[in-house]
């Protein structure tokens, strides 16, 4: 597990371009906090590093976001589906294979997902624009990747 | 041979069949020379997608498929036309859903072999741009169109039927989004605008001052920073009257639309303000758009909530326009999910 | 009979029309999320080359899957369009079974794999009958792991085939008894499924465009059974 602190939306910005930069296609990313908590600001910094120009907002209206960068870059969000079985509306096989799923609110689903995948938790921090984020590595292909992450998120890592 | 049907010498009136699949509607309607409405028929998914809070879209692809020729049939029926008489079918290529866009495009193309006429590919920007016609023949150019969606959010002046320039655009969230995100975090369910709309009508809308984003800087919007502020008030404000709060947020989106849109008719000469998309059936917003054209001397062009929400009307009235202008489109079109309002 | 074949089921798309005489024009390609662009034009081209008006046709035939879903859906739109326009009733064809049938003469169980992305594949088996295929198994989503028991469950020779077979080439190759078909049979073809719709075409066994669906097999409430996962 990796914690790590931002203290203005830029910051959380630069957050996601640094774990973008450690991901390929096929990769999921979970991220889970409340409405408000940076989650759209982080997949917009994900999605920059990965060369999308489009401007990214968050899935509330239409579910499921597609961009097309250096890689496609899915952006979904599911936060009222509450069994694993709903998934199979969303056709996840097709999306997850096609590029890199960021999915908000996919911890009630998250077994569905796969045991391959980086979970990002957000939570508010004491000030208004502090937050502090958890990273936790899910299957052999992010624990092998740890290093490179650690290292790409060196600068926001909270003192312990 | 044009095509596989190979029959072009049969009489074609000016009737135009409209396939509209670019997100949570399936329609289709027949508009006989760009203006008159044959029939429009529209079968909403609103309720399959209601549990998931907003629209799933491999959803929306099934139900497109499931429910495309009933409401085409239906759309033939009601128009009292025999299929020889349609001249064309014109289908929304895009921005939208690229699964369900897919849905209706291909239901054209089969359609347009099978009955050997043209097809026809339609934005569902510039679609929304023409509805407004079909309530209002009359309708004086120039006009500043603010186009306000689930999906979209803009200024557009249109100066001619296939003439016109993105003025002002989201930064961020769609108006409409800003509606269904402030409703999710109030509890309210999906679609958040009817309900926040109907809250409104209880509340203060001078209760809360929330933030009116880039109000005095450009022609462009930003939505984001509203839903926080709000969301934000809430949580310092637990006990806060949901209508005051729904009425105060409302009003902020009414406000800053209608300060950009009058600004750009002024700017540009424009003689009236018309609304477009789903937003614009916002009770609120009417009431303001009206309230700033009688102010300014402008017309105002306030189209049925049936034209402002998405139909398939609309996407034939455009579609003969620009089969006037372009000719038939070649088969080869595909559906393109963040197509723009194309500009000269 | 004429029949329009539609085919969208996997990366390819195509489309044959052919009858009696069997296949008089085909037109197949291979190009993932293109299938719209590609495949009206291909009907024209058919058409053309089979000197053929679409208003000859006496049904329209289509692959409804399982498969990618929004290439499936492209080619069940379109013919489910154009036999209601048309006014000609449709053939419904398992892209499980148009991947069996070009093998009806191996003489052993075939067990089609369609990849079903996600580490899983679509799966069917199949035994061979004078003249055609039967299907032995309901179509069903599973990992392929479970096709490798259910073959040595089976005891059977087994020939396998499909683009799931080529993608797991290299843990169905060790079994005892099975043979991988050669790559060339691993997508479904618009070719068999005129052959085949023919065929079902002469028994009568014709369905109304308004009782077509893909076969999606993943959906929550999908007939056929879901499998352990």
């Amino acid at each position: 597990m990796i914690a790590c602190s931002t203290a203005a939306v830029d910051e959380t910005r630069a957050l996601g371009g640094a774990v973008a930069a450690v991901v390929d296609t096929g990769d999921v990313v979970v991220l889970v906090g409340d409405l408000g908590a940076g989650k759209t600001a982080f997949v917009q910094g994900f999605a920059a590093t990965l060369g999308v120009t489009a401007p990214v907002t968050s899935p509330t209206f239409t579910l499921a976001n597609r961009y097309e960068g250096r890689l496609v870059v899915n952006h979904l969000d599911v936060y009222r589906f509450d069994c694993p079985e709903e998934v199979n509306d969303l056709a996840l096989p097709e999306l997850l294979d096609d590029g890199v799923t960021l999915v908000e609110w996919g911890d009630t689903i998250s077994s569905a997902l796969g045991a391959e995948h980086l979970s990002v938790t957000i939570r508010f921090g004491a000030g208004d624009n502090d937050r502090s984020f958890e990273l936790c590595s899910h299957g052999e292909s992010w624990q092998r990747r740890a290093d490179r992450l650690s290292a790409a998120l060196e600068p926001w890592v909270s003192p312990c | 041979m044009q095509n596989g049907a190979g029959n072009g010498a049969r009489h074609r009136g000016d009737a135009i069949l409209g396939i509209e699949t670019s997100c949570d509607e399936t329609a289709a309607a027949v508009v006989a020379g760009g203006q008159q409405v044959l029939s429009s028929v529209v079968s909403s998914q609103v309720d399959l997608h209601a549990r998931y809070g907003g629209v799933v879209p491999e959803v929306a692809g099934r139900a497109h498929v499931e429910r495309l020729v009933p409401v085409m049939s239906q759309a033939l029926v009601e128009s009292a036309l025999e299929d020889s008489d349609i001249a064309a079918v014109a289908a929304t290529v895009g921005p939208g859903l690229v699964g369900a866009l897919l849905v209706g495009v291909s239901a054209a193309k089969a359609l347009a072999l099978a009955w050997d006429v043209p097809f026809v590919a339609v934005n569902h920007l510039e679609a929304h741009l023409h509805a407004a016609f079909l309530d209002e023949p009359s309708l004086e150019l120039p006009v500043v169109v603010i186009l306000v969606s689930g999906g979209h959010t803009m200024l557009v002046l249109m100066e001619d039927r296939l003439r016109y320039r993105v003025l002002g655009a989201t930064l961020d969230d769609a108006a409409g989004e800003a509606f269904d995100k402030v409703a999710r975090y109030m509890g309210l369910g999906y679609p958040g605008g009817p309900v926040i709309d109907r809250l409104s009508g209880q509340g203060d809308r001078d209760a809360i001052a929330f933030p009116r984003a880039m109000l005095h800087d450009g022609w462009n919007f930003s939505f984001s920073g509203l839903k926080t502020s709000v969301i934000n008030h809430l949580r310092r404000h637990p006990d806060a009257p949901i209508e005051d709060v729904a009425a105060s947020f409302q009003e902020a989106v009414a406000d800053v639309l209608l300060a950009k849109a009058r600004r750009v008719a002024a700017a540009h000469n424009a003689r009236g303000l018309c609304l477009a998309g789903g937003v614009a059936a916002n009770s609120r917003l009417r009431e303001v758009t009206l309230d700033a054209c009688t102010a300014d001397g402008l017309a105002a062009y306030l189209p049925s909530r049936a034209m402002c929400t998405d139909n398939a009307a609309m996407v034939a009235a455009a579609g003969w326009w620009r089969l006037q202008a372009d000719g038939p489109s070649p088969l080869t079109v595909g559906a393109d999910p963040s197509l723009g309002l194309p500009e000269d | 009979m004429l029949i329009l074949g539609i085919e969208s089921a996997t990366g390819r798309v195509g489309c044959a029309i052919g009858g009696h005489e069997g296949v008089r024009a085909s037109v197949q390609a291979t190009r993932e999320r293109r299938h719209a662009e590609l495949l009206a034009p291909q009907i024209q081209a058919a058409c053309a080359n089979a000197d053929v008006s679409l208003r000859d046709l006496g049904a329209v035939a289509v692959d409804v899957g399982p498969g990618l879903y929004t290439g499936l859906r492209v080619g069940v739109t379109t013919a489910i369009t154009m036999a209601h326009a048309l006014r000609v009733p449709m053939v419904a064809v398992s892209s499980l079974d148009l991947v069996a049938y070009p093998l009806r003469h191996a003489g052993r169980t075939i067990t089609v794999m369609i990849d079903a992305r996600r580490g899983e594949v679509f799966l069917a088996r199949y035994g061979c009958l004078p003249g055609g295929v039967q299907r032995l198994s309901d179509p069903e989503v599973a990992a392929p792991d479970h096709v490798v028991s259910q073959i040595l469950a089976s005891d059977d020779e087994t020939l396998v085939v499909g683009d799931g077979a080529v993608l797991y080439a290299s843990m169905l190759d060790p079994l005892r008894g099975v043979e991988l078909a050669d790559p060339g049979f691993a997508h479904p073809s618009a070719e068999s499924l005129v052959l085949l719709a023919h065929a079902l075409a002469m028994r009568e066994e014709f369905v109304r465009p308004d009782e077509i669906q893909p076969l999606y097999l993943r959906r929550p409430d999908a007939q056929v059974p879901r499998p352990t996962r």
